[in-house]
């Protein structure tokens, strides 16, 4: 290829591509002026803001149920997610009855959260601020099971965090707390520091959002470049245009004889059944979970929350 | 025999936009007088006395020295002489423009390849037909069936009739071409079809000054069948076209005979493009009449992966930017 042949191949390409050279740049500033602003987080929540509480601890395994060494790195990963979701998340776990009755035991679990979060103050932007408290409890005797988890939640995390949003986390939870207590509490708080993103106005977190762009902003192009491709690379052959009466004289053909003559008939009946049956089907579904609510504190905070036996 | 101007002596050619004999030189039109070949000596250029490339079954070239279009009189006359001709009615520049607008969405294809410097090396060509003429007597018998059905309460009726069909056609073909040549691919030739036939005209040897010519490379005998192929087809198709108006007809009898059959020699022109690239050959053949192009453009590989390539940069940007607005600013 010469350079003539490839100055005129690099014109053609800009002359092609020039309405989409001019959408691309305009998303790029649409990008850079409206969206990666808000995506930064903002520098007054980078910092904890709570000089009020001195309380460095996050995992209270009272129940004794982590290793030494699964508190540690349940502490690190608690201290990492609370950086990024700019929140609270303390695990606490207890071995004491909370009342055989379901009401009586969500009333005990509930005011036990609620104070534990009160009473150290707890609160990432300010003292009984920006935070969630996963109480689990351990308990069982003769008289029956009393284990169950209860969510204590305040600030941001009480006005995110909804019936659906408590129910991921235990659910998240529960898939291994029967056997891998660990993992079950790294769950628990990964979804909590997820709904701490969205808390400060992101309705989704950043890694929900770059997955979502992967494949939207990714895969989907890739599909619809290869479709381009594709349609493109076929060149249709010409098509015969000649029609049988082509090279006949006059386009139509002499007709000496024509004859139609009617030789017989037969008629075939069929009974036509118009009975037919129907009905409706009515399907119907249901919620449940536990109980969850705002309510105050004996100490007179607001905190929202719940939780479920298991 | 090489067409000279009586004005400035330069090579007159026929122009198919002028219809008419045209010095190219001094633009005089029907200023020719015609130099004769000396009998036996035509592959020298009775102009610069060069040695043309004549090959078997040349019937008129261009001399690669002086560049004059020289007809051969020996290969045009006697057994050779056609009897009809179509003139080339589309010239050069306007089959450039065709083939400019036909592949100007073929974006993958190579940059030069609609350029003007290869456009140019397109050659004007008659090809040599044998026009094949044919009486046919069709006659067919059949029993159709017509089916019609009503409902009246709750019963369905579906009653069938039957006939006796009866046709008998008399279809007169004029003119079926068949390319004489052997270059020129069977398949590109038919779809190349149809030529006015209107302007079909006597054989006069001026017509081929400014184009390249073949006289015919096999005798009618060895083109009849494909002729007949045709015929057979095109009576079945018009036979059928008589049988409307049936659900369905079983036949008993279908026969066509021939009557009366002629061959006529003649030449019909077209335009060939050959473009060359990545070592292959891409022929485009232009009816110079009707100016119908058959033909498939090349792919430029690495044109579709850049182009296919920015597509998707482009579209990913734009797309990636629309979903993180509307995440981020809680549209979804």
């Amino acid at each position: 290829m010469n350079n003539e042949v490839r100055k005129l191949a690099f014109k053609q390409y800009l002359h092609y591509f020039r309405i989409w050279f001019v959408l691309t740049g305009i998303s790029v500033a649409v990008l850079l002026i409206a969206v990666v602003p808000k995506l930064m987080p903002k520098n007054s929540a980078i910092q904890r803001g709570n000089a009020t509480s001195t309380e460095k601890e996050r995992v209270f395994d009272y129940a004794d149920i982590l290793t030494d060494e699964e508190e540690q790195k349940l502490r690190e990963y608690i201290a990492e997610c609370e950086q990024k979701s700019r929140t609270d998340i303390i695990v606490v776990t207890i071995d004491q009855p909370m009342g055989i009755s379901d009401s009586e035991w969500n009333r005990n679990m509930m005011n036990y959260a609620d104070d534990f979060y009160d009473n150290h103050q707890f609160g990432w932007n300010q003292a009984y601020g920006d935070g969630a408290l996963i109480l689990d409890n351990w308990y069982e005797d003769e008289n029956g099971s009393q284990k169950g988890t209860w969510l204590s939640t305040a600030g941001k995390m009480e006005e995110y965090i909804g019936a659906y949003e408590e129910d991921v986390v235990l659910d998240a939870m529960y898939d291994y707390i029967d056997y891998a207590p660990y993992r079950a509490y790294y769950a628990a708080v990964t979804k909590l520091a997820d709904y701490g993103e969205k808390g400060d106005g992101h309705h989704y977190s950043i890694s929900e959002m770059m997955s979502v762009v992967a494949c939207g902003g990714g895969v989907i192009p890739l599909i619809i470049a290869l479709i381009y491709a594709l349609s493109n690379l076929k060149n249709a052959p010409a098509k015969d245009t000649t029609v049988p009466s082509t090279y006949v004289v006059n386009g139509r053909a002499v007709v000496k004889n024509r004859q139609d003559q009617f030789l017989r008939k037969n008629v075939v009946t069929r009974h036509i059944d118009t009975s037919s049956s129907g009905g409706s089907s009515r399907s119907s579904g249901h919620s449940g979970g536990g109980s969850h609510g705002h309510h105050t504190s004996s100490g007179g905070h607001s905190h929202g929350g719940g939780g479920r036996r298991r | 025999m090489i067409f000279k101007c009586v004005n400035c002596g330069g090579n007159v050619v026929y122009s198919p936009e002028k219809k008419k004999m045209v010095c190219p030189y001094c633009d005089s039109e029907d200023s020719h007088e015609i130099k004769y070949v000396k009998w036996g000596q035509m592959t020298i250029c009775p102009d610069c006395n060069g040695v043309i490339p004549v090959q078997e079954y040349t019937a008129a070239t261009r001399c690669p020295y002086c560049d004059n279009y020289i007809v051969l009189d020996e290969r045009v006359e006697g057994q050779f002489l056609p009897k009809r001709l179509i003139p080339f009615r589309l010239g050069k520049e306007t089959i450039k423009q065709s083939l400019r607008e036909k592949f100007k969405k073929n974006v993958f294809a190579p940059t030069d390849f609609l350029s003007e410097a290869r456009l140019e090396t397109m050659e004007g060509d008659y090809v040599p037909f044998w026009f094949f003429d044919y009486d046919v007597n069709a006659d067919y018998q059949g029993e159709g069936r017509k089916v019609r059905s009503w409902t009246s309460g709750n019963t369905q009726y579906t009653e069938t009739s039957y006939y006796d069909v009866r046709r008998n056609l008399d279809i007169h073909f004029r003119d079926i071409p068949v390319d004489a040549s052997i270059p020129m691919p069977d398949v590109v030739m038919d779809l190349m079809e149809p030529y006015d036939y209107k302007e079909l005209t006597d054989f006069d040897p001026k017509y081929l000054s400014g184009f390249m010519a073949e006289r015919y490379n096999m005798p009618a005998a060895e083109l009849e069948k494909r002729a007949r192929i045709k015929m057979g087809e095109d009576t079945k198709a018009l036979m059928q076209q008589e049988l409307s108006g049936y659900s369905g007809i079983k036949e008993i009898h279908n026969a066509a005979g021939v009557l009366r059959e002629e061959q006529n020699y003649g030449m019909l022109p077209v335009w060939k493009y050959i473009y060359r690239y990545g070592g292959k050959d891409y022929p485009f053949y232009i009816n110079g009449q009707t100016g119908k192009i058959v033909g498939i453009a090349p792919l430029s590989v690495p044109k579709v992966w850049a182009y296919a390539g920015t597509l998707w940069i482009c579209l990913s940007i734009i797309f990636s930017t629309v979903l993180l607005v509307a995440l981020v600013f809680g549209l979804v």
